[in-house]
């Protein structure tokens, strides 16, 4: 059995959000955090990461600066900024009403109604 | 603008570094997990997907976009340009003229109106004037002086002429202003060498001294900082040079010499003395009412103390410029600002007139329009891409136009002589973006317009045009603007030919060959009193000539009252019997001359005798010009014996004696006058010497007079009185020069407009047979298919706009007839010239109508039917 998950609409933000939350990243060190954090269940399209780390960046949930990789390269990396920590807390409260309802909603039996 | 897109760049450097490592890393990770290298970049990229996809999203995530499109819409409207060249150079040149015009019009008439002084404060600067126009203020201003409280640094000046005479220099009588030393207080300007004028300098009792001003150190004193502290003669008068002011300091109006104003208003009756002009600064937090108001009540204490003075003394506080152009008038001010506006309109009539030529060449673009609209452009999208089209076009008309109006500004400059200081033309900041907003506005016209009309249209129909069906129509809007157009064209046409011909002529006749050898010159005694002195005018005026006919090369000498061609205009009136022309317009130009002036002139004499030593005692003799004959005589009547008088004037003084004329001479020296103009009507009177003051002298040489002469009159004068003024001595052509050149520049103004507006017509007259030939490529390929003389094609295609054309050519020349009659010269005089603009237009029409109609020919009757599909 598959055990990878397609990411949901939208939840990609919340993901690079949670990633960042955790340590200072660059963008590929932010796709191995999700995989690791999701226990590699997620796959991320690689490419969407970028647009979404400037969208986020341009919106001042994340920044950025430039410096050194663990193996000596030029890398970009981001930061979680107050805003952004505040937004993570927001969505990940709205995301765990919305998955308990709907994990409620699906345990529902026939006897229950 | 330029720091988006630096950024941009930047941005998208670091997008291309971070994107690459990210794959790198990734294959790096594959190659760990024991792919080969090939296969680990290779699976590496298709993890990733497509980079430029990404890029594209990320520039939007960025908000980079637009500038992505902007400048690919940039270099697409470049390449438009390269593609539809003639559309490129008519609607370059028309943008260019047309914002040459506004531009320019913006620069002149806001400094023009300008209300502040180019200095710190300057804006509180002002000048006080009276409603009587009395400027005799000297008691008013010295009660004012230690008394207003809303009016800083109140002072006073006047522009008096002084002969210096500089070391190694002739004597040059030069305009010097006499001024408080307030006037250097206000301005705040520290002086570049010495000190400038101190208020003890203006005690009766104080040593004389002078300021020089930046130029005038220079160019009559070699820059010499040690000239500080030595003295100079002035006006009879040795004064000690104080100080020199640094460049650009002319205040108050363009003077480059001041001395102490010094006046004692015990010596002068209330309201006499010397005309004075006042000026201050307002008082911190005064406004120009505040201060009208104390003056207002200030002037009453002084009209109750002089009731005989009462009422004189209306003080207006204005703004310093204002005071001092000859623009008063609230009416005159907002008609300034209309035209400023009108001006600025004509580069939007313009871009409405491009926007029509566009809108024909959007037409054919339809299809491309509606590919993109089918692959999903926004109508914004494709809105944009128009305007920014449009919008290079424009932009670079406007660089074009603002070069244009820079270099005619000059030559304003340059023939508008000495200005006030505060008159600096220069394409202000202000003026380039007032350009830049009329080329946004002109491409938002040009371009948005007939998009908005051509993505008007159902997508199905636009899709159509692809092959090659044009199916769109001109609408009537268009046949009548190119209509007006041509109008417009013929209207004006007449004036710039015109104008052209009357400048040709100007330079190529109508001038004697005396005046290249005549140099002129006005004699002027230095102070009013010796002035009103007949006697010492005589003498100084008969020592003058004597000592110049002994100068080598100097054949005569003669005077006048006023330089022949620029008499005084006086209106008179003939006996009843007299036939006269027109009795509404008999306005003559007056001259008093020595009696040998006419020969030293070479004036033809027509009729009758030229004047006699005789003369002079009886003063009943005048000799006319033939305009005069011409103009105000019918021709039955024979000039000689003709009596006429000078009328009363409007101040009520009575008529003058009767005078008879007893010679007729032809125009001369045919000084210039305005365009449409033949000659002015002159009368002339014999004259003996020292009855005029100042008076003007002629003197002739044998051949062109040499290059000292000029200095030569100048140190001769200085010789026989250091006092006596030499003022305005220039060779007679410079006259000649000074009117041409003004009137050559007008018409090559007037050429500019013209040119564009012909090529307008040109290109109008042009996209509308381009247009009909494309609406019927099909019809005519199967005429032409079944045997159709290529005349009648021709003619049947043509039929049309040659119509419209005609049209536009019998409306214009309505017009140009109206105005020919308007300005009085008769439509018969006139019907050659319609006729020949006429013919002109319509061959400017047939030149632009030669492309579209070799283009008919070649039309295959395949290729046509190949668009039936």
């Amino acid at each position: 059995m598959d055990t990878s998950a397609d990411l949901l609409p939208g939840t990609l933000d919340l993901l690079i959000l949670k990633a960042v939350s955790l340590g200072r990243l660059h963008g590929y060190g932010v796709l191995l955090r999700i995989q690791q954090i999701s226990g590699g269940a997620l796959e991320v399209q690689q490419g969407a990461l970028y647009p979404a780390l400037y969208r986020l960046e341009r919106q001042g949930l994340i920044e950025s600066e430039w410096g050194t990789s663990e193996n000596n390269r030029r890398a970009k990396f981001y930061r979680l900024t107050a805003g952004g920590r505040a937004r993570l807390g927001e969505e990940t409260a709205s995301w765990n009403r919305l998955a308990d309802a709907i994990a409620l909603a699906l345990s529902a039996t026939r006897r229950e109604i | 603008m330029w720091r988006t897109l630096w950024r941009s760049k930047q941005v998208e450097a670091e997008m291309r570094d971070e994107m690459r490592l990210h794959i790198e890393l990734e294959t790096e990770r594959l190659r760990a997990n024991g792919l080969d290298p090939d296969e680990a970049r290779r699976q590496a990229h298709v993890r990733f997907g497509g980079v430029e996809k990404f890029k594209e999203e990320g520039r939007e995530a960025r908000g980079f976009a637009w500038l992505d499109s902007v400048s690919l819409d940039a270099r697409l409207g470049l390449r438009m340009l390269a593609k539809h060249q003639w559309l490129t150079v008519v609607g370059g040149v028309a943008m260019a003229v047309a914002i040459a015009l506004g531009a320019s019009a913006f620069e002149v008439i806001g400094v023009l109106l300008r209300d502040d002084l180019p200095f710190p404060g300057g804006d509180r600067a002002i000048a006080i004037r009276y409603v009587s126009g009395n400027a005799r203020v000297l008691h008013a201003f010295a009660a004012w002086r230690g008394q207003v409280r809303t009016i800083e640094h109140l002072g006073a000046f006047r522009t008096v002429q002084h002969n210096l005479i500089a070391p190694n220099a002739p004597p040059e009588p030069i305009a010097v202003a006499e001024i408080t030393a307030s006037a250097f207080v206000l301005v705040g300007t520290p002086p570049l060498h010495g000190r400038y004028l101190l208020p003890s300098d203006e005690q009766e009792q104080a040593a004389p001294v002078i300021v020089l001003g930046y130029d005038a150190w220079r160019r009559r004193f070699g820059g010499d900082p040690g000239i500080v502290g030595r003295t100079v003669p002035l006006g009879g008068v040795t004064s000690t040079i104080v100080g020199i002011m640094p460049e650009g300091f002319l205040f108050p109006i363009s003077h480059e010499f001041w001395i102490p104003l010094r006046l004692n208003p015990l010596k002068w009756r209330p309201w006499e003395g010397p005309a004075l002009d006042l000026f201050g600064r307002l008082a911190p937090d005064v406004t120009v009412e505040q201060a009208q108001g104390e003056l207002a009540s200030a002037g009453r204490q002084i009209a109750d103390a002089h009731p005989d003075g009462a009422g004189r003394v209306q003080p207006v506080v204005l703004p310093f410029p204002r005071a001092h152009r000859d623009l008063e008038g609230p009416l005159i001010v907002f008609l300034m600002r209309a035209a400023q506006f009108l001006i600025g309109a004509l580069s939007f009539l313009v871009a409405i007139n491009l926007a029509v030529l566009l809108y024909a060449r959007t037409i054919t673009r339809l299809g491309e329009i509606a590919v993109r609209t089918a692959l999903g452009a926004s109508r914004g999208r494709i809105l944009s891409q128009l305007f920014v089209e449009a919008l290079v076009l424009t932009t670079l008309g406007a660089a074009a136009g603002l070069v244009i109006s820079r270099i005619a500004l000059r030559q304003v400059e340059a023939m508008a002589g000495v200005v006030p200081f505060w008159v600096q033309y220069g394409l202000k900041p202000s003026t380039v973006l007032y350009a830049f907003v009329l080329a946004v506005v002109a491409a938002l016209i040009m371009g948005v317009l007939p998009g908005l009309k051509a993505t008007g249209h159902r997508l199905s129909a636009n899709l159509q045009e692809l092959h090659g069906r044009t199916g769109t129509r001109l609408g009537s809007v268009w046949s009548t603007l190119i209509v007006a157009q041509v109008a417009v064209a013929v209207a004006i046409l007449p004036a710039a030919v015109f104008l052209t011909w009357y400048v040709l002529r100007m330079e190529f006749a109508g001038r004697s060959a005396s005046v290249d050898r005549l140099v002129v010159a006005n004699m002027v005694l230095s102070d009013e009193a010796s002035a009103r002195d007949t006697g010492l005018v005589r003498q100084r005026q008969d020592a003058l000539m004597s000592r110049l006919r002994g100068e080598p090369g100097v054949t005569a000498v003669t005077f006048s009252s006023a330089l022949p061609g620029l008499g005084p205009d006086r209106r008179i009136e003939f006996q009843p019997s007299t036939k006269i022309r027109d009795a509404g317009d008999l306005e003559v130009a007056t001259f008093r001359i020595d009696v040998d002036l006419l020969g030293v002139y070479e004036a033809r004499l027509l009729a009758g005798r030229g004047f006699e030593p005789r003369d002079l005692g009886a003063a009943r003799a005048a000799i006319v010009n033939r305009t005069f004959v011409d103009d105000l005589l019918e021709p039955s009547t024979g000039a000689l014996g003709t009596q006429f008088r000078y009328a009363a004037d409007r101040d009520g003084g009575a008529p003058s004696d009767w005078y008879e004329i007893v010679g007729v001479v032809d125009d001369f020296p045919a000084l210039p006058r305005a365009p449409g103009a033949g000659g002015e009507p002159s009368v002339y009177h014999p004259m003996g010497s020292g009855a005029a003051h100042p008076a003007v002298l002629s003197i002739k040489f044998g051949t062109t007079p040499p290059a000292n002469a000029i200095q030569r009159v100048r140190e001769i004068g200085a010789e026989i009185d250091p006092s006596l003024q030499m003022r305005r001595v220039v060779p007679l052509s410079v006259f000649y020069d000074e009117a041409r050149s003004a009137f050559q520049a007008m018409a090559l103004a007037v050429g500019f407009v013209t040119g564009a507006v012909l090529l307008l017509s040109a290109a109008g007259v042009h996209a509308m047979m381009s247009f009909t030939i494309a609406q019927r490529t099909r019809e005519i390929g199967i005429r032409s298919a079944l045997g159709a003389q290529p005349r009648h094609l021709l003619l049947g295609i043509f039929k049309g706009a040659m119509r419209q054309l005609a049209l536009g050519i019998a409306a214009g020349s309505l017009l140009s007839v109206g105005a020919f009659v308007a300005v009085g010269t008769g439509a018969s005089s006139a019907g050659g010239l319609l006729v020949t603009v006429a013919v002109l237009m319509a061959m400017v029409a047939l030149l632009a109508a030669i492309g579209p109609a070799r283009r008919i020919l070649r039309i295959q009757t395949v290729e046509a039917l190949r668009t039936v599909g």
